[in-house]
């Protein structure tokens, strides 16, 4: 279960997450950012996400690489931005 | 008498061949009234008269009915209805099958409505001639003078010829007219049969209430031209009845979906009650319901119909319906709608059962994916061990309030038993059968709290990719335990008080309350008295909650029970480990007893597995420099001595203890910035190093 909250602004749009970030709840992740594609900047925050599958961690990954911010708080999620972070 | 003053030959030759010609003209008549409009006109050539009338006759009402074809001037006193037989010459004169010839009418006195009829207006004498066929009788063909004896045996005698014609024509007419009329009733009984079929079709292929209705009303409304179609059903648990679907398109807004309908003085309450139908007029209905028919008239309804929704013996609910043209509903039309209403009544209980089997379906799904988490994560009931006084005496107050159904408040420190205290309190109930559904409001995320406990409906927000089911839905005729209930945001608390006093609640993204009987048992390890003061705990739900408090002793107010939990963890671990574990040294049972465990039996279960992973032999070797050495067990507790931390620890715990005291604040002269005394970018960029958020404060 994955409860994603937009919070869109002036410079920059948010994309708060809560829950468990996979399988169908990917899809919804990227329709919630192609629904933010238009706004400056896009920031999406895990710090409420226990859990990323494969297929999610892969969307974070393109996200990333199309210029996302991401930012983690729980060792799990937050190895795993740091990964993708590293490796962009 | 008539005269007789005799007619050539060739005259009655024309006349006869004049008569030819209209009475083929007149038989092709297929209709009375277009019949009575064009016969004086084609019998005037042959007869003169100055006024000619027309008879039918009704044998089942024992009547004649008087038509008038043709008259110089407007005839007054007609009579306002049908003669009686017995008082009209027309009936006379079929019974004798001769006309009934009168010169001179004021000196006529048999029949007092036709006397009184020619006498009002001026005519002298009249001839009546039966109208008859070989099948039937018909009426009478009436002609009028304002002469006296106007008309010659000659006369009267082709009078009856034209009359055998005209009692063609009208015998025509009115079997064109009774064909008509069946075919009418044949065409009308198709059309309902028809609908009744389009009924029948939505009854077998739909089993969503909704849809259903749709189907039906539509065809109602096609097939009858009815304005208002709704289903009420009876809400039990509410004691009223609900208007379940409407179907009022020209309606302005004052009758709606869902709204409530009393269950005395109202139509419906009374056609549920008797199990009989009404069709009244709205001022039938203001008689007995003046407040249903304030409503109903003000939406312009001048007709309605209420028939009881009955399947099975039991009565769900009503169809009504409603026209604004008045008298709309006939006689007929109450075994029709019934059959109607029988359809939609089984319909609506396939629909309502299948709803319910689906809600069953998947409440059962969830318990059992809940359950099968539960199997998986927490795979035995561990009993709960230990004889000391102060654990005896709460085990005492649990078997006291299990079986009475109190929401029941466990107050405890990290690790001291309160989730087995709850389990131990629903298995002594009477809902043991029922699920013990657990929920750990510290572990869920802030957003998705809502939803766990209560549920959401599919596009309740972005992520709610399916309707679910929460978790109180779950616990349903069972027991809700709710850890960490301190955690819950104030907003939410509103909501669990509500489930607490009302036992009902919605799903995020729904309307529909949903009633539940869970019962409760809370538990915490924080001050909530204290929370109530600081306004971060709600006072009412803080005092429903502690309707009956239990405060479990921390392991060390019980130190008699640790070589208990010593002897049951070793066995525990050392049989899952498949190694033997005999003795446990007096020495480490004593460092075992004296320790304080702060994080109570979970620190002593974990510190017990760690041991025996560690213990190659039969001896129980435990790692004593571990534990701490702290003081008896009658003091408390002495305060932790400060380690020695790492420096991105001690930058961590800085950063929040000024983020606690700021409220979240990181910039601003009351800042956490300004309290660490740094710049507000240079917090904000150790805050995202660390991974530190500024929620929560």
């Amino acid at each position: 279960m994955l409860k994603i909250t937009i919070q869109p602004g002036a410079r920059q749009c948010r994309l708060l997450l809560e829950g468990r970030l996979a399988g169908p709840w990917v899809a919804e992740l990227r329709r919630a950012w192609q629904a933010a594609a238009q706004s400056p900047a896009v920031f999406v925050d895990l710090h409420e996400v226990d859990f990323v599958d494969l297929d999610g961690q892969a969307l974070l990954t393109e996200m990333h690489r199309a210029g996302v911010r991401l930012e983690a708080s729980s060792p799990f999620v937050r190895h795993m931005v740091e990964e993708i972070s590293g490796a962009a | 008498m008539p005269s007789s003053v005799p007619i050539r030959p060739e005259a009655t030759r024309a006349r006869y061949e004049a008569l030819l010609e209209v009475a083929e003209s007149i038989a092709a008549h297929r209709q009375l009234s277009t019949l009575f409009g064009d016969l004086s006109r084609c019998l005037a050539p042959l007869v003169s008269f100055d006024f000619i009338c027309l008879t039918l006759l009704d044998e089942k009402q024992r009547t004649v009915r008087l038509h008038v074809l043709h008259t110089d001037r407007e005839l007054v006193g007609t009579p306002p209805g049908p003669t009686p037989l017995e008082q009209s010459p027309t009936w006379m004169t079929l019974q004798s099958r001769r006309p009934y010839y009168v010169p001179d009418a004021t000196q006529d006195h048999r029949f007092p409505i036709l006397a009184d009829l020619v006498r009002a207006n001026g005519i002298q004498c009249f001839c009546i001639l039966p109208l008859h066929t070989a099948q039937r009788n018909l009426g009478g063909l009436q002609f009028g003078s304002f002469r006296r004896d106007a008309y010659t045996q000659d006369d009267i005698d082709f009078m009856i010829q034209v009359a055998r014609q005209v009692a063609v024509a009208v015998d025509n007419a009115l079997n064109f007219e009774t064909a008509r009329a069946y075919e009418e009733q044949l065409a009308r009984e198709r059309d309902r049969l028809r609908a009744l079929l389009e009924i029948n079709n939505a009854v077998v292929t739909c089993l969503d209430p909704k849809p259903l209705f749709q189907a039906i009303s539509a065809s109602l409304r096609h097939t009858f031209g009815i304005d208002y179609i709704s289903l009420v059903t009876y809400d039990q648990e509410a004691n009223t009845f609900r208007l379940h679907a409407l179907d009022f398109p020209e309606g302005s807004g004052i009758i709606r979906e869902d709204a409530l309908i009393p269950v005395d003085s109202s139509v419906v309450g009374d056609v549920y009650r008797t199990r009989e139908a009404r069709f009244l007029s709205i001022e039938e209905a203001a008689l007995s319901w003046p407040s249903t028919a304030d409503i109903l008239s003000r939406e312009g309804l001048q007709s309605i119909g209420c028939l009881p929704l009955i399947t099975r013996g039991e009565t769900l609910g009503t169809l009504n319906l409603g026209s604004r043209r008045a008298h709309f509903f006939t006689p007929d039309d109450g075994q029709y709608f019934s059959q109607v209403a029988g359809q939609v009544a089984i319909a609506l209980d396939n629909a309502l059962s299948y709803k319910r089997i689906e809600e069953l379906n998947a409440r059962l799904a969830e318990e059992k994916i809940y359950l099968e988490d539960e199997i998986r994560t927490d795979s035995r009931f561990e009993d709960i061990i230990g004889q000391s006084r102060a654990l005896r005496s709460i085990l005492k107050q649990v078997e006291t309030v299990a079986p009475t159904d109190s929401t029941v408040m466990i107050y405890g420190e990290t690790g001291t038993g309160k989730e087995l205290l709850a389990r131990s309190i629903h298995q002594l109930s009477a809902r043991r059968q029922g699920t013990f559904v657990k929920l750990n409001c510290a572990a869920i995320p802030t957003g998705l709290l809502e939803s766990e406990m209560f549920g959401h409906e599919k596009g309740a927000f972005t992520g709610a990719i399916a309707q679910r089911i929460g978790r109180f839905e779950l616990a349903h005729r069972g027991t809700m335990f709710l850890d960490e209930v301190g955690e819950i945001p104030l907003e939410l608390q509103t909501k669990l008080l509500r489930v607490l006093q009302e036992r009902e609640f919605e799903r995020l993204g729904s309307s529909r309350t949903i009633r539940t009987d869970a019962r409760l048992v809370a538990a915490t390890n924080r001050e909530l008295a204290s929370m109530v003061e600081q306004h971060q705990f709600r006072a009412d739900l803080y005092y429903r909650l502690s309707v009956f408090p239990i405060t479990v002793p921390p392991l060390r107010d019980r130190q008699e029970d640790i070589p208990l939990l010593v002897r049951y963890f070793v066995q525990q671990n050392a049989r899952r480990m498949n190694k033997r574990i005999s003795t446990i040294p007096a020495a480490s049972m004593e460092a075992l007893t004296r320790y304080s465990w702060p994080g109570n039996i979970r620190e002593l279960q974990n510190f017990i597995e760690r041991a025996v992973i560690l213990s190659a032999g039969p001896v129980l070797q435990i790692p004593v420099r571990e534990l701490k050495r702290g003081p008896s067990s009658s003091a408390r507790p002495a305060p932790d001595t400060p380690e020695v931390q790492t420096l991105e620890a001690a930058e961590r715990e800085a950063i929040l203890r000024a983020l606690r005291e700021s409220s979240g604040r990181v910039g601003g002269a009351q800042g956490a910035a300004a309290k660490l005394g740094m710049k507000r970018t240079t917090l904000q960029a150790k805050m995202q190093k660390l991974g530190i958020s500024t929620r929560g404060y």
